[in-house]
C-alpha cells in the first residue's frame, strides 16, 4: 500500500521532495529492514571486528535516514547476531536458517571456510543473500560459477586467494624488484590449501611475470611451527636469497616472527600472514614484527578513500580500549557491506531476493577499502569484488615505529602501520584526514636501503648487516609517515 | 660432499637440542605413570599453566624473567599436588574414569585460558636474545639454554631418585605399591611427592616449550601427544626408555625437515608429496602406531602383566 | 520392569517424541536436532564398543572420516549415486574397524586408548597431504544432496494429492530430519537389542573380567572384533549420510578430535554401556549447546568496553566440562542408571 502511494506520488512528478513530506506525515515510516550477522564473534578478534564494523555502519546509515540524506527504510540487527563457533558448519547452518526465520533479509559475515560452506545448502534454498566479509577461499565463487541460478545469492567483499597471489606477483615486481633491488626470493609457505596454491602460483609466475627467481621454496606442516632449521636453510649463502615471502593463513606467524628476529635473518619479510593484520600483533610478538610487511585490506590510518580515515577515527574512539583496538580487515569489509546492502535495498525498492541480487550485481560503491563492483556471472569468480588499481587491491602494510627500541615500545601508542605498496596508496593523513602523498619519501628510503645492501655485499655480507639496513628502512618509512 | 656434511651437522645439532626438550616434556608424564599407574591427560595442560603463569608475571606484573620462571615452577608444583588430592586420588581406581577426568580438566584449563587471555597467539620473551654459531650452524641462544636446563633437570631428577632416601621410596612404590605399603611406606605421601615433582618438571618444560615456539590456549595438545609418543615408544614408566625415545622422535622430525620429497602425480595432475617437510609430525605418528603393533610394551617397557 | 524393558520403553518413548516434535519445531531447531540425532548415533556407536567392553576409544571420529571421505569422494569423482556411495562408505568403515581390531586386541587399557587417539591425527595429516583429492582442510563441495530436488518434488506430489501443502524449504528440512530419525530409531533398536542379548552380556562380562570370560570357554577376541565391526558400521553410516546432508566433505566435521571426545562425554552423561543413555547424552550435548547459545544472545548496541557477551556464552564450554567432572564424581554411572535406580527405589517404596 505504502509503496503504491509513493509510486503514485512519484508518477505525479513530485519526486524526492514528497518523500520528505511523506516522512514528516508519517507515510515513510517503513519498518527497518532486518540484517543478520554470522561470525566467530566470541572467540576471535576478526569476529568482534565484524560486529563493531556493522554497529558503526548501522548507526551511520540510520542517522543518514533520520537526516533525510538517505531514503528509508532503516536497517536493524537487533537479536540477529549469531556465533558460528569458528569451525562449525552445522552451527552456522542452523544460525542462517534461524536468522531467515526471524526475518533477516540479508546476512553478512563468515570467517572460516568450513562455517561459510555449511551455510550454502540452506542459502541455495532460502535465497536470502549472504555477503561474505571474511573468507578468501576461491571455491565459493567457483560454486556460483558452477550453478549460477542456485548460488547467485552469495556475494563477497574479500579478494580471493588466487587474486591475492596475483597481487603478490605485482608487488614483487614493483616493490621488491624495482624499488628494493630484490633478485631472488625464498618462499616459506604453510602446508594448507592456501599455502600450497600460493606457492604453486608464485613458482609458476614470479620469474616470467616479475623477473624474480625463486631461490628456495619450503612447505611446512601447520602443527610444527619451528623455524630455526627452515630459516637457516633459506639464509644459506648458497641459496643467496634477497627476501622472504611467507604465506600463512591458518598457522600463527608469531613463532616465525619471533625466530626471524632472534636469528637476525638477513632477509626482509614481505608476504601474507593473516594474523599479522591485527594491531595487537605488535604486542603478541613483543615488537619483533618491526620491519615485516603483510598484505591487508586497509589500515585506517592511511586515507585510501575519503571514507577510510573517518571510519578509523570513529572506530578507535569507540573501541580503542579493548582488542581489536584498531579496525581489523573484517571491520572494514562488514562496514562497507552494510552500505552496499542499503544501497541495493533502496534501488530494489524492497527486499525481494532476486531483485536484491540484481541490484547487488549493479553495485558501484566507494567504500573504505576501495571502489567495490562485483564481477558478473561470466567472470571466472562471479560475485567476487573486481580487482585492479581502480577497484580493490591488496595493500602491503609495513610494521614500523619511531621508538628507538621496538622491543621496548609502547604496544598501544608506538606501532605504525604504513602502506608501502601500491604506490598510489603511499599516503598519510593530515590533521583533517586529507591524504598527502609520501611516495617520494618512501622511494628515497628504498634507495638508501639499496645502497646499504650494496655496501653490505661489498663488505662480504657480515651477519646481521642487511637486517639492520632493513630496520633502518622501516624507521625511515615511519618518519615519512609522521611527516618529519 | 661438503654440503652433505653441513646438513648432517645441522641435523645432529637441531635434533639433539629439540630432543632434550621433548625428554623433559615427557619426564613428568612417565613419572606419574611409572609410580601411580595414572595416565595424566592433563599433563600438557600443566605445561600450559606454567607457560601462561610466566607470561602473565612478565606482561602484567612486570616481573623479570627469572622470578617469572620461578613463579611458574612454583605454581605448577602446587597445582600438581592440588590436582592429585582434589581429583586424581578419588578416581584413580578406575583407569577409564581417570582418563576422562584428566582430559576434562585439560579442556577446562584450555577454556579458562581462552576466557581470560583470548585465543591470540603470544610469544614468551627468551632468557637471552639473539643467536650463536656452532661451527656452521646458527642456533637461537635460548634453545641452548633450554637444552642445558632440560638436561640439568633430568640429571637432578635422576640423582634424586637413585641417590636419596625419598627417591628410593618412590622407586620402591613404583615397583610394588602393596609391598611398599606393607613395609610401612606412606603411599599417599609418596604420590603427593611425585605429583609435586611432575608439576615442577612440567613448569620448567612449559616455560621452555613456550619460549621455543609460542603460547596459545591449544598449546597443551602437542606436548601431550609428544609425551604419549615418547612414553609409548620408550615403554610406559621407563625413564631411560623415555630419553632414548625422545631422541629417536626428535631425530625423525628433524630428518623429515631436511629430507627431499618425492612428488607423486596421478594422470589428472593431482599430486602429493611423499616425505619431506610436510611429513614432520605424521612420520612420528606412523612410527608410533607401528611400534605399538609390533612391540606394544615399548622399547624398554616391562612386559604387560 | 526389567532394565531391558526399561531401556526399550525409554528408546521407544524418545523416538516417538522426536518424531512427533518435528512439525512443531522452528527451522533452526530442526537443523540442530537433525545434527543432534546424527551425533546421538555416533555416541551410541561409541558406546557399543567402548562403553560395553571398557576399551576406551579416543578417536572414533576416525571411522566417520573413513566412511565420509569414501562416500564423498566416490560421489564427487566417480559420480556414484547415494545408494551406492553410502553402503560403500559403510563397508570401508567396517573394513577399517576389522583391520584395526585384530592388532588392537593385543593392546589393553591405556595402550589401546593411545592408538585410537593417534589414528585420527595421522589420518588428518594424510588428508592434508592428499589435499589435491580430498580438498585438504577446506573440504570439497558439490556432493549430491541427501534430499534431492526430484525426491522432494515427488514428495510434494504425494502430499498435494492428500491436500497437504508444505513450503519447499520446510519439506527439505522434514526430509533431512526424518532420514536421520529413521537412522536413529533403527540404530537405537538394533543396538539396544544387541546390548541386552547374550552378546551384550558377554561384552559386559569382558569389561568386568576378561580372564573369567576366557575361562568360561568363550572366545572373547571374537566378541570384541564383532563389537568393533558393529561400532564402525554404525558410526560410518552416520558419517556417510552426514556428507550427503552437508553436500560436502568437511575436514573438521569428519576429523575433529573434539567430536571424538564429545562422544565420550555424551556416553558418560547418559550412562556408559546403556546405549539409550548414550542416545540421550548425544541429544543433550548438541541440544544443550544450542540452548546455551539461545540464552546468551548478543544485544546491540555494543558499548565501548567491547562485546558485552553474557556470562553464560563466555563460560558455556567451561560449564559443560565442569558438569562432566561433577558427574564423574557423583553420578559415575550416568543419568540412565541413576533414573533406573530411582524408579526401582520408588517402586519398592510404593509396595511397602
Amino acid at each position: 500500500m505504502r509503496m503504491n502511494r509513493r509510486l503514485f506520488l512519484k508518477a505525479l512528478g513530485v519526486g524526492a521532495g514528497t518523500l520528505t513530506l511523506g516522512h514528516v506525515l508519517g507515510w515513510g515510516q517503513q519498518p527497518p529492514v532486518k540484517i543478520g550477522l554470522i561470525g566467530p564473534i566470541d572467540l576471535l578478534d576478526v569476529g568482534r571486528a565484524m560486529v563493531r564494523g556493522a554497529q558503526l555502519a548501522l548507526e551511520e546509515i540510520n542517522k543518514l535516514v533520520d537526516d533525510k540524506k538517505l531514503p528509508p527504510p532503516k536497517l536493524t540487527m537487533d537479536g540477529l547476531i549469531r556465533d558460528d563457533q569458528v569451525l562449525r558448519g552445522d552451527v552456522a547452518r542452523a544460525a542462517y536458517e534461524e536468522l531467515v526465520e526471524k526475518g533477516a533479509q540479508v546476512i553478512v559475515g563468515g570467517f572460516l571456510d568450513e562455517a561459510v560452506m555449511g551455510i550454502m545448502p540452506s542459502l541455495a534454498r532460502l535465497k536470502k543473500p549472504f555477503v561474505n566479509t571474511g573468507t578468501s577461499g576461491k571455491q565459493f565463487s567457483e560454486l556460483v560459477k558452477s550453478d549460477y541460478e542456485r548460488y547467485k545469492y552469495y556475494f563477497r567483499l574479500m579478494l580471493n586467494s588466487e587474486v591475492l597471489a596475483q597481487d603478490t606477483v605485482g608487488m614483487v615486481k614493483g616493490l621488491m624488484k624495482d624499488d628494493l633491488g630484490v633478485q631472488k626470493v625464498a618462499l616459506v609457505m604453510e602446508d594448507s590449501n592456501f599455502g600450497r596454491d600460493f606457492l604453486k602460483l608464485l613458482q609458476e609466475r614470479l620469474l616470467s611475470e616479475a623477473g624474480v627467481q625463486v631461490a628456495k621454496a619450503i612447505n611446512f606442516p601447520i602443527n610444527n611451527p619451528d623455524f630455526n632449521a627452515i630459516l637457516q636453510q633459506i639464509s644459506d649463502p648458497a641459496v643467496d636469497a634477497d627476501a622472504i615471502i611467507p604465506g600463512f593463513a591458518f598457522n600463527p606467524g608469531v613463532p616465525f616472527v619471533g625466530q626471524t628476529y632472534e636469528l637476525k635473518v638477513d632477509l626482509p619479510v614481505i608476504g601474507i600472514i593473516t594474523e599479522g593484520q591485527a594491531f595487537e600483533y605488535w604486542k603478541s610478538t613483543g615488537g619483533r614484527v618491526m620491519g615485516h610487511a603483510y598484505a591487508d585490506a586497509a589500515t585506517g590510518e592511511t586515507p585510501l578513500t575519503p571514507k577510510t580515515f573517518p571510519f578509523f577515527q570513529a572506530y578507535t574512539e569507540r573501541y580503542g580500549g579493548s582488542p581489536p583496538s584498531r579496525p581489523l580487515y573484517t571491520a572494514f569489509t562488514t562496514y562497507d557491506a552494510l552500505f552496499i546492502v542499503k544501497e541495493a535495498i533502496d534501488r530494489a525498492k524492497g527486499t525481494d531476493p532476486d531483485r536484491l541480487v540484481e541490484e547487488l550485481e549493479k553495485t558501484d560503491y566507494i567504500g573504505t577499502v576501495g571502489r567495490v563492483q562485483f564481477r558478473d556471472k561470466n567472470d571466472v569468480y562471479p560475485h567476487d569484488p573486481k580487482y585492479g588499481p581502480d577497484y580493490v587491491v591488496a595493500k602491503w602494510v609495513l610494521w614500523t615505529t619511531l621508538a628507538k627500541d621496538p622491543l621496548k615500545a609502547d604496544p598501544q601508542k608506538d606501532p605504525r602501520r604504513v602502506v608501502i605498496w601500491p604506490k598510489q596508496y603511499r599516503l598519510r593523513a593530515d590533521d583533517e584526514g586529507n591524504p598527502i602523498s609520501i611516495d617520494a619519501c618512501i622511494s628515497q628510503a628504498a634507495m638508501a636501503y639499496r645502497a646499504a645492501v650494496e655496501d653490505w655485499k661489498r663488505k662480504g655480507k657480515p651477519k646481521g648487516g642487511r637486517f639492520e639496513a632493513w630496520q633502518a628502512f622501516a624507521r625511515s618509512v615511519a618518519k615519512c609517515f609522521a611527516g618529519t | 660432499m661438503d654440503q652433505v656434511l653441513i646438513i648432517a651437522e645441522r641435523i645432529v645439532i637441531y635434533s639433539v637440542l629439540i630432543s632434550a626438550l621433548y625428554a623433559l616434556v615427557a619426564l613428568g608424564f612417565t613419572l606419574i605413570f611409572g609410580v601411580g599407574r595414572v595416565l595424566n591427560l592433563a599433563h600438557g595442560a600443566f605445561l600450559m599453566i606454567g607457560a601462561y603463569t610466566a607470561w602473565f608475571a612478565q606482561q602484567y606484573l612486570h616481573w623479570n624473567l627469572y622470578s617469572a620462571f620461578a613463579l611458574a615452577v612454583a605454581i605448577c608444583t602446587v597445582f600438581g599436588v592440588i590436582f592429585y588430592h582434589g581429583l586424581v586420588r578419588h578416581v584413580q581406581r578406575s583407569p577409564i574414569v581417570t582418563l576422562i577426568a584428566t582430559l576434562a580438566c585439560a579442556l577446562i584449563i584450555e577454556e579458562l585460558i581462552k576466557i581470560f587471555f583470548t585465543t591470540n597467539t603470544q610469544l614468551l620473551a627468551p632468557f637471552v636474545s639473539g643467536s650463536v654459531e656452532i661451527h656452521k650452524t646458527t642456533v637461537i641462544t635460548n634453545r641452548i639454554i633450554a637444552f642445558g636446563a632440560s638436561w640439568l633437570a633430568i640429571i637432578l631428577f635422576w640423582i634424586f631418585v637413585h641417590r636419596t632416601r625419598w627417591g628410593k621410596v618412590i622407586l620402591a612404590t613404583a615397583q610394588d605399591q602393596d609391598g611398599a605399603a606393607l613395609v610401612g611406606i606412606d603411599v599417599k605421601r609418596v604420590y603427593t611427592l611425585t605429583w609435586a615433582i611432575s608439576g615442577a618438571l612440567a613448569g620448567i618444560a612449559g616455560f621452555f616449550f613456550a619460549s621455543w615456539v609460542k603460547l596459545d590456549p591449544f598449546m597443551w595438545r602437542d606436548p601431550l601427544i609428544i609425551s604419549f609418543a615418547i612414553v609409548v615408544v620408550g615403554g610406559l614408566g621407563s625413564l631411560k626408555g623415555s630419553i632414548v625415545a625422545a631422541y629417536l622422535i626428535g631425530l625423525l622430525e628433524v630428518l623429515m625437515t631436511y629430507s627431499p620429497s618425492v612428488r607423486i602425480c596421478a594422470a589428472d595432475l593431482r599430486c602429493f608429496e611423499f616425505l619431506g617437510s610436510s611429513w614432520v609430525g605424521v612420520s612420528s605418528l606412523l612410527v608410533l602406531i607401528a611400534i605399538l603393533f609390533i612391540k606394544p610394551e615399548g622399547l624398554f617397557g616391562r612386559a604387560q602383566e | 520392569m526389567s532394565f531391558r524393558a526399561l531401556k526399550f520403553s525409554l528408546l521407544v518413548l524418545t523416538v516417538v517424541i522426536i518424531a512427533a516434535a518435528g512439525p512443531f519445531l522452528p527451522s533452526k531447531w530442526m537443523t540442530t536436532l537433525m545434527y543432534a540425532q546424527l551425533f546421538a548415533v555416533y555416541a551410541m556407536g561409541w558406546d557399543i564398543l567402548s562403553g560395553m567392553t571398557g576399551q576406551i576409544s579416543f578417536g572414533h571420529i576416525f571411522f566417520v572420516a573413513v566412511s565420509g571421505y569414501t562416500t564423498g569422494l566416490l560421489n564427487l569423482y566417480l559420480k556414484w549415486p547415494i545408494w551406492a556411495t553410502v553402503p560403500t562408505g559403510v563397508v570401508m568403515a567396517v573394513l577399517a574397524g576389522l583391520l584395526f581390531s585384530v592388532p588392537a586386541l593385543r593392546l589393553r587399557g591405556p595402550y589401546f586408548s593411545l592408538v585410537t587417539l593417534i589414528l585420527p591425527l595421522a589420518a588428518a595429516r594424510l588428508v592434508i597431504i592428499l589435499a589435491d583429492w580430498t580438498g585438504g582442510e577446506l573440504g570439497k563441495f558439490g556432493v549430491t544432496p541427501l534430499c534431492q530436488d526430484s525426491l522432494l518434488n515427488a514428495l510434494d506430489g504425494v502430499l498435494s494429492r492428500l491436500h497437504i501443502s508444505i513450503e519447499a524449504f520446510r519439506l527439505y528440512q522434514y526430509c533431512n530430519y526424518y532420514v536421520f530419525w529413521v537412522l536413529l530409531a533403527l540404530v537405537g533398536t538394533i543396538l539396544v537389542w544387541l546390548s541386552s542379548s547374550r552378546i551384550g552380556k558377554i561384552l559386559e562380562a569382558i569389561r568386568e573380567n576378561e580372564e573369567a570370560v576366557e575361562a568360561a570357554g568363550i572366545n572373547a577376541a571374537k566378541y570384541k572384533i564383532f563389537a568393533f565391526a558393529i561400532s564402525a558400521c554404525v558410526v560410518g553410516l552416520g558419517g556417510a549420510l552426514s556428507v550427503h546432508t552437508n553436500e560436502a566433505v568437511f575436514f573438521n566435521s569428519l576429523l575433529s578430535l573434539t567430536s571424538s571426545i564429545e562422544m565420550i562425554v555424551a556416553s558418560v552423561i547418559g550412562g556408559m554401556g546403556t546405549i539409550v543413555g548414550a542416545l540421550w547424552g548425544g541429544l543433550l550435548v548438541r541440544g544443550g549447546e544450542q540452548v546455551i547459545r539461545e540464552l546468551a544472545q548478543l544485544k546491540l548496541p555494543i558499548g565501548a568496553e567491547g562485546l558485552a557477551l553474557s556470562f553464560l556464552e563466555r563460560w558455556a564450554t567451561f560449564i559443560f566440562f565442569a558438569l562432566l567432572l561433577v558427574l564423574l564424581f557423583f553420578a559415575r554411572q550416568g543419568l540412565l542408571p541413576l533414573l533406573a535406580g530411582l524408579s526401582r527405589r520408588a517402586k519398592r517404596g510404593g509396595s511397602e
